[in-house]
């Protein structure tokens, strides 16, 4: 254990300069839409689900051997949460965020294609204790994410890609296991956008 | 999209869906059913400012909207009644705030909830108004006249909302007359569920 503070001020004093050299920063600005959070059935089947928002990530690449580069993805969207009666009718519930914190790994695909994977933790974060969040939000949950960034010439030259991303999770919370709900549900979620090269290329 | 046909899969499997049904019945004497819409939320309340009525009723809108998981009811307190969809006043005297007592319920007041229908009678005329009474014909504690006010509060609030029925399960539900449980209970929280999604056959009073 004592060759550990040893290893980390190497990195420090010598390494260091040369990972930031090599470090990648990246930011990415989408659409977000989230499949079905909760059915239920109170005289008549309703669905809730959060509106199609925007979501916001940024992540750093630091180089491994070969082709891969780890990964470290922070990721916020917000929503409205809505619920959707058999007759058409929404509404809305609460204003609700979500974080995640990943780390994964990356590779060049094609010379315009990259993609990744990355397995981290998620947490929903309502505007108000209120209806399914009133006992809270059942606590930090694991997800996996993947996703493919495209860089045509034409974007590359203004170091911007079009990125397209999925990710999975299962979703319960106090208020609804309380009320009888004993299963989660898995949630994906989907969002395409633009990702920007904050800090070295491609 | 690997990813996303994947997570279609796994989501294809549902979760049971638990039971809702209504333990007790909703509708008022004719079959008419009343529910606040969602155009009219949150719904306000007024106490008057005597004794501690506005901390009763914020309590009570407070344990009916955690009833509900989906947006289907919320309540807001107003200082002023002429603004107000339900009005909450003291019967006659005002009793003294202490602790609510722990000990068996007891039957130290009561309450009435009134809502009148238009000429049209399809729609509540105006403001439903409640009254809380404290009964006198035996002496109870501060204690356990708080205790009743609190329940009675909460239950009357129940009707406010819709549930124009008692419950004949007094020993459970908050809706059972007199109620002699602190909070709504699973059987309340079905119920007003069910009225909540049930389409009404009354209009709420206009503002």
């Amino acid at each position: 254990m004592r060759r550990l503070p040893a290893l980390v001020l190497t990195l420090v004093a010598g390494g260091a300069p040369a990972v930031a050299a090599q470090l990648l920063l990246h930011a990415s600005l989408s659409a977000r839409y989230s499949s079905t959070l909760v059915h239920d059935s109170i005289v008549t089947p309703l669905d809730v689900r959060p509106a199609i928002g925007p979501a916001l990530a940024l992540s750093a690449d630091l180089p491994l051997s070969g082709p891969w580069q780890l990964e470290l993805l922070t990721d916020v969207g917000t929503s409205s949460l809505e619920r959707h009666d058999s007759d058409g009718s929404t509404t809305a519930i609460t204003r609700l965020w979500t974080l995640g914190l990943a780390v994964g790994l990356r590779r060049q695909l094609h010379p315009w294609l990259a993609g990744r994977f990355a397995i981290g933790a998620l947490n929903y974060l309502p505007a108000h204790s209120v209806g399914l969040f009133s006992d809270g939000s059942g606590g930090v949950m694991p997800y996996g994410t993947l996703a493919f960034d495209a860089a045509p010439a034409a974007l590359a030259h203004h170091q911007l890609a079009v990125e397209v991303a999925g990710d999975l999770h299962k979703f319960l919370t106090p208020a609804l296991r309380s009320i009888g709900f004993t299963d989660s549900r898995v949630v994906y979620r989907i969002s395409a956008g633009v990702r920007v090269d904050l800090l070295g290329k491609r | 999209m690997l990813l996303a046909l994947a997570g279609c899969a796994l989501a294809c499997v549902e979760p049971m869906v638990p039971d809702h049904a209504p333990t007790y019945a909703f509708t008022d004497a004719f079959g008419d059913v009343f529910h606040w819409p969602a155009n009219r939320l949150p719904v306000r309340f007024y106490a008057e400012p005597r004794g501690n009525l506005p901390a009763l009723v914020a309590a009570a809108v407070d344990a009916w909207q955690r009833q509900f998981l989906y947006g289907e009811f919320s309540g807001t307190m107003v200082n002023d009644s002429s603004t107000a969809d339900v009005i909450v006043r003291w019967g006659d005297s005002v009793p003294p705030d202490a602790p609510p007592d722990n000990g068996p319920p007891v039957r130290a007041c009561g309450g009435v909830t009134q809502g009148v229908l238009d000429s049209s009678g399809a729609a509540i005329a105006g403001p439903f108004e409640t009254q809380i009474q404290i009964l006198t014909g035996t002496v109870y504690t501060a204690g356990q006249v708080q205790a009743c006010v609190a329940r009675t509060t909460i239950h009357e609030m129940g009707h406010a909302l819709g549930l124009f029925q008692e419950s004949p399960d007094t020993l459970q539900d908050i809706m059972g007359a007199p109620p002699r449980v602190d909070q709504p209970s699973d059987g309340d929280r079905r119920t007003v569920e069910a009225l909540y999604h049930t389409p009404p056959t009354l209009g709420p009073p206009p503002r």
